[in-house]
């Protein structure tokens, strides 16, 4: 969480500082200046839409349960290999272990594992009625929730091109026309970098999934 | 990202940065105070170091345990006993990537993608074993350090082995078809990361040749808000000339864009897109000098 707080800060402060500066110099364009932070933070809440975070996960968790289940034939199995390799889901994998070394059935207890995530799949409920025999019903349903993250790739992807590519003309002309005075078009820079920032993460983790 | 390497990110001066940040106290130094453009300078140089020394997106690395070998090790698996059958595979797999392309290893090892093999206890090591006498079971738990879900690999290979040969060439398939499921789709996602990338560079450029001639065009644009640089009191000439307060800025956006949001594609060069589109750039706006210039 500190690490959390010390990047945000590590950036939101040479931002606001520069910012800051540009009010003082130039009053009149405070509503651009406001304007354009306030579009990245708009634009860092749609990213942060649980759609995507759910959508990591799920992806991530079918993946790790496909490759472990097409080696090991069995759900408990491959639980407990699950246990042992470095992911962001290593933590609900282990409690799913401990629900099943106390006797609960493997699908339920990794149904009480993911419980407190935005995660209930009908790939979920289809192993809990047992019709999930054989590790090519995993693939396929894990190949879908795939094509679907390619798919927001390529959405949020098109989005920020067209956000990095077009918006800064569009912006540059309101800004001349506004009369605003020379040094603030670096406002632009900061906009844009704002916008990378906000979404750089995402996509990266969004990417990685398949690389 | 721990705390270090959040501060390496943001106080590791990056070269274009740094002629970035050049540009803004260049720009500043004639309306500000010293101080105030040291602060902004500085500050603005923080901002850009911490984009541009972010890591690029880069495609994945090559699987230490490949594929074909897998297939090999399977096949064999039940004709001959575990030892017997990894070397085999592992003898198959060099003879195919000698055939293929020269001194290319089943390791990973001597070829471009694979120069990053996970550190630790690798597959060489499993062999050395086996030639010493000790089983595969045994030498396949100690490897460590591989990716993703082929850290899975040798603990429920060896669990397998231990059980059925047959039951673990079965597995070893069903594991192959996994990857061969996660390989259409990243063919897929790389397909669609083509199309992206060329219209990220398609639109970067025309991006900085509409700023080229925006900047340019700027007199106009200004005369609208009514404030200065009007173009009929001072007259076309003056108006339409080199203007480096506003070519600076429109440059640097320009630069940032093209070099900061090609980390998110990985056929992108960053640097060779942001030098293409300052080139165009600086020839846009050369080129309206000139041909103004000459009909004025």
């Amino acid at each position: 969480m500190m690490k959390k707080y010390l990047k945000a800060l590590a950036i939101v402060a040479p931002t606001l500082s520069l910012i800051l500066f540009m009010l003082i110099r130039n009053i009149t364009i405070s509503a651009i200046i406001i304007g354009a932070p306030l579009l990245s933070i708009f634009y860092l809440k749609r990213a942060r839409n649980p759609s995507v975070r759910t959508l990591l996960l799920v992806t991530h968790v079918m993946e790790l349960l496909a490759a472990a289940y097409a080696l090991s034939g069995s759900l408990k199995q491959s639980i407990s290999q699950l246990c042992r390799i470095e992911s962001p889901v290593s933590g609900q994998f282990r409690s799913a272990l401990l629900r099943i070394r106390s006797g609960v059935d493997p699908a339920e207890s990794l149904k009480a594992a993911f419980q407190g995530n935005p995660w209930c799949s009908e790939w979920l409920e289809s192993l809990l009625k047992g019709s999930v025999s054989d590790a090519q019903d995993l693939f396929s349903a894990w190949s879908a929730k795939a094509e679907e993250v390619i798919l927001k790739v390529d959405d949020l992807l098109s989005f920020v091109i067209v956000f990095s590519t077009i918006l800064p003309v569009i912006f540059l002309i309101i800004l001349m026309v506004s009369g605003v005075e020379p040094p603030l078009i670096y406002l632009l820079v900061v906009f844009q970098l704002a916008l990378f920032q906000g979404v750089y993460h995402w996509i990266k983790g969004l990417l990685s999934l398949l690389y | 990202m721990d705390k270090r390497s959040t501060l390496l990110t943001l106080l590791r001066p990056h070269p274009l940065g740094v002629v970035l940040a050049a540009g803004l106290v260049l720009t500043l130094q004639e309306h500000c105070e010293f101080v105030e453009v040291l602060a902004a300078g500085t500050a603005y140089l923080l901002l850009l170091n911490s984009a541009f020394n972010l890591d690029k997106f880069s495609l994945g690395e090559r699987e230490v345990l490949t594929t074909s070998f897998l297939l090999s090790f399977a096949k064999t698996l039940g004709r001959t006993s575990p030892e017997a059958a990894f070397l085999r595979a592992l003898g198959a797999e060099k003879r195919l990537e000698t055939g293929l392309g020269g001194s290319k290893s089943v390791f990973g090892s001597g070829s471009r993608n694979c120069s990053k093999v996970p550190s630790g206890y690798t597959v060489a090591e499993v062999l050395r074993q086996i030639r010493d006498g000790v089983p595969l079971t045994v030498s396949l738990k100690r490897i460590r350090g591989l990716r993703g879900t082929d850290a899975l690999l040798p603990d429920l290979l060896s669990d397998l082995l231990s059980f059925s040969s047959e039951e673990t060439s079965k597995r070893i398939c069903n594991y192959v078809k996994y990857r061969q499921e996660k390989e259409r789709l990243k063919s897929s996602l790389s397909l669609k990361l083509a199309v992206v990338s060329l219209r990220f560079k398609v639109l970067t450029l025309i991006c900085s040749s509409s700023m080229a001639v925006i900047a340019f065009a700027s007199p106009i644009f200004y005369s609208m808000a009514g404030l200065r640089w009007t173009v009929i009191p001072l007259g076309y000439q003056t108006t339409f000339s080199f203007n480096a307060e506003i070519f600076l800025p429109s440059l640097s956006a320009a630069v940032f864009s093209a070099y900061a949001y090609s980390k998110l594609l990985p056929d992108v060069s960053g640097l060779r897109l942001s030098i293409a589109s300052a080139s165009l750039f600086f020839a846009t706006e050369v080129a309206l000098l000139l041909v103004i210039g000459w009909h004025i």
